[in-house]
């Protein structure tokens, strides 16, 4: 898989592509507009992840030469700028999703993987984690071909760590997946613990071991 | 008190006051003159009577003789006559002798007369009833013209002072309605009148000046918190890779999770700037077809899992109404998820939360001590009470500012041991 991240921040483009190349992509960058532009005209990509705000142009107008050339790369745009107008255009002219600055690393990497599933597998992928098969489109987990019933938090918990694995995910980083921006951080550090106590014991029950560790002060670890 | 009254009531406290002078002064002036008129006749009569004496042949008709009207007549002299002549008032009742006939103001001239030798008294007088009567209407008229002259005067300097001050309750009146948060510049009618023509330059430019100040403190605001978003988008995604460095110790892992928490908040308090900033200027204007009790219901689902965390009794009523509101949607979502969050913030455990929806507004009260703050301070931005529950001291801030934009009215009140917050639609 191949990414291009045009970002005029190298330190955020660092973290984006040392994070995102451990998951097994390639990566190019690009920092300026006329750079980008050049790229996406050359080279074929996976997956770009185009800001906004650039010098030398709008990281809209990439958007839009991106779809007019190739209709089935993904388009992730992340953006200082979260005016809803923007983030409107942005979908309207084929972007498949839009982050707001700042953001996880860990959420750009799930977004990452939930676009590129649906544009290059149609959606119809099933995620297999230690006995588990995660089918997203049918929002569905399978253990031995049995369903399990997860609520829906505790599905989207699940996805989030399957799409983090190794990693070390931060309560932040989760509160933030599973509620947005609006939950108080206090409150919703004892219900990740609940959720995350109530997924493993499902599926421990279901015969699994289920490779969720707390790391000590920060948060989950998913094991594979 | 208003200016045109101020200068009318001087005009009026003036004009009444000569009137009150001038009209006894008048009255005073015209009644001596009449008397003093009245007096010269009753000489030249007596003057008359006197050189017409001889004409009598005897005492007897001397004593008979009266004259025409029958206002004079001659009488001997006797011992309490005044030797003196003089003129004086007295009254005389028409009919002597019926008592209740009212007494009528006579002038009197008594003057001692030589007839053959012997002195006679003369007593001659004049009603004064036409007089007094014409004096009376003289002073009535002057006192109705001086009354017409001052309703006029004050009917024209009401009029004209109206006029002339027309041009400053003009820019009285749009000043009353400037808002300096609206785009709108302040439009002053022209006047000729140098002075309104002044106040009203100096007026427009003060507002001009006042509202480029809002405008670039607005911009400040908006740019300050977009320059922070990449460093803090910098700091966190350096602070998410170093937690994945091994090995870390506990220590380590504890001061990285603090940092993660703080960082998590600095970047709310940002975001909540960004949208108050956004909200200021009007950036979400388009209103559109909202169901209030979708907005609500799906809310309350965000929040569920806290709800029954801390064993709150959530309670809904008027749900069934499906209330229309038209608003923006992502504004209506924001206020009322700040207002939620608030109340779930802010109910102790095992307590209860109410929301209501009504026709005309949508109310969320929830248990919990009073407040040590006003309400004022409860709307200010970063007016946070005493219970610090990581809250960035905004939610309600902007909740009250969307309420404002969206042209509704968000209120608060502490009853019966509940906090209630009620947003009236439009």
């Amino acid at each position: 898989m191949k990414l291009l991240i045009v970002e005029d921040e190298a330190e955020l483009a660092a973290d984006i592509i040392a994070y995102v190349t451990q998951e097994g992509y390639r990566c190019e960058w690009a920092s300026t507009f006329s750079a980008a532009a050049e790229k996406i005209v050359l080279y074929q990509y996976d997956c770009v992840i185009v800001d906004i705000t650039l010098p030398g142009g709008n990281g809209l107008d990439l958007v839009r030469t991106l779809k007019k050339l190739d209709t089935q790369t993904g388009v992730i745009i992340v953006s200082a700028k979260d005016a809803l107008t923007d983030k409107v255009t942005g979908l309207q002219l084929g972007a498949d999703d839009y982050l707001t600055k700042p953001f996880h690393l860990a959420e750009l990497s799930a977004r990452l993987q939930s676009v590129v599933r649906r544009r290059h597998f149609g959606g119809r992928t099933e995620i297999q984690v230690r006995g588990l098969t995660i089918r997203p489109d049918a929002r569905q987990v399978l253990v031995a071909g049995q369903p399990l019933e997860l609520t829906r938090k505790e599905y989207d918990l699940l996805l989030f760590l399957a799409a983090n694995p190794g990693r070390v995910l931060t309560k932040e980083a989760i509160a933030e997946h599973l509620w947005g921006d609006d939950m108080d951080q206090a409150d919703s550090l004892d219900i990740i613990y609940t959720h995350v106590k109530n997924l493993r014991r499902k599926i421990n029950e279901r015969g699994q071991t289920d490779g969720i560790a707390s790391v000590y002060g920060l948060g989950y670890k998913f094991e594979l | 008190m208003k200016l045109l009254d101020r200068t009318l009531r001087t005009y009026l406290l003036y004009s009444a006051l000569v009137m009150l002078v001038s009209i006894p002064v008048f009255y005073v002036v015209i009644e001596r003159l009449f008397t003093g008129e009245i007096d010269e006749v009753l000489w030249l009569r007596k003057e008359a009577i006197q050189a017409s004496l001889s004409r009598f042949p005897d005492e007897k008709a001397l004593l008979t003789w009266r004259d025409l009207e029958g206002n004079s007549r001659l009488q001997a002299v006797g011992p309490q006559t005044p030797l003196r002549n003089r003129v004086f008032d007295r009254a005389y009742r028409e009919h002597p002798n019926d008592p209740r006939s009212e007494p009528e103001p006579f002038r009197e001239l008594s003057a001692i007369l030589t007839f053959q030798g012997k002195p006679y008294q003369l007593i001659t007088r004049t009603s004064l009833v036409e007089q007094k009567d014409l004096l009376e209407a003289l002073v009535l008229v002057l006192a109705g013209l001086l009354g017409l002259l001052l309703l006029g005067l004050l009917w024209l300097n009401r009029r004209t002072a109206r006029q002339l001050w027309q041009p400053f309750y003009e820019t009285l009146a749009q000043l009353q309605q400037y808002r300096i948060d609206e785009g709108r510049p302040l439009v002053l009618p022209a006047s000729d009148i140098t002075e309104f023509a002044e106040l009203n330059q100096t007026i427009s430019g003060l507002t001009r000046r006042s509202h480029q100040a809002f405008i670039d403190q607005k911009e400040f605001t908006e740019n300050a918190a977009h320059e922070m978003q990449t460093p803090v988008a910098v700091f966190q995604t350096r602070l998410e890779r170093l937690v994945q460095t091994q090995p870390l110790t506990n220590e380590q892992a504890e001061l990285l999770g603090s940092l993660n928490g703080v960082t998590a908040r600095l970047s709310r308090l940002n975001k909540s700037l960004l949208l108050l900033a956004r909200i200021d200027n009007q950036s979400y204007a388009d209103p559109e077809p909202v169901y209030l009790t979708d907005v609500l219901n799906g809310l309350i689902e965000q929040s569920i899992e806290t709800v029954i965390a801390k064993q709150i009794e959530l309670v809904r009523t008027g749900f069934e109404e499906g209330v229309l509101l038209q608003i923006n949607r992502t504004l209506l979502d924001t206020l009322l998820s700040n207002l939620l969050t608030n109340a779930i913030r802010y109910t102790p455990t095992n307590g209860r939360i109410v929301i209501s929806i009504q026709p005309q507004s949508v109310s969320i009260a929830n248990t919990g001590e009073p407040l040590a703050i006003t309400e004022t301070q409860l709307f200010a931005r970063f007016g946070k009470g005493e219970a610090q529950t990581g809250g960035v001291g905004l939610g309600l801030a902007i909740a009250k500012k969307i309420a404002d934009t969206c042209g509704c009215s968000l209120t608060y009140q502490y009853a019966n041991g509940q906090h209630h917050f009620v947003l009236w639609f439009g």
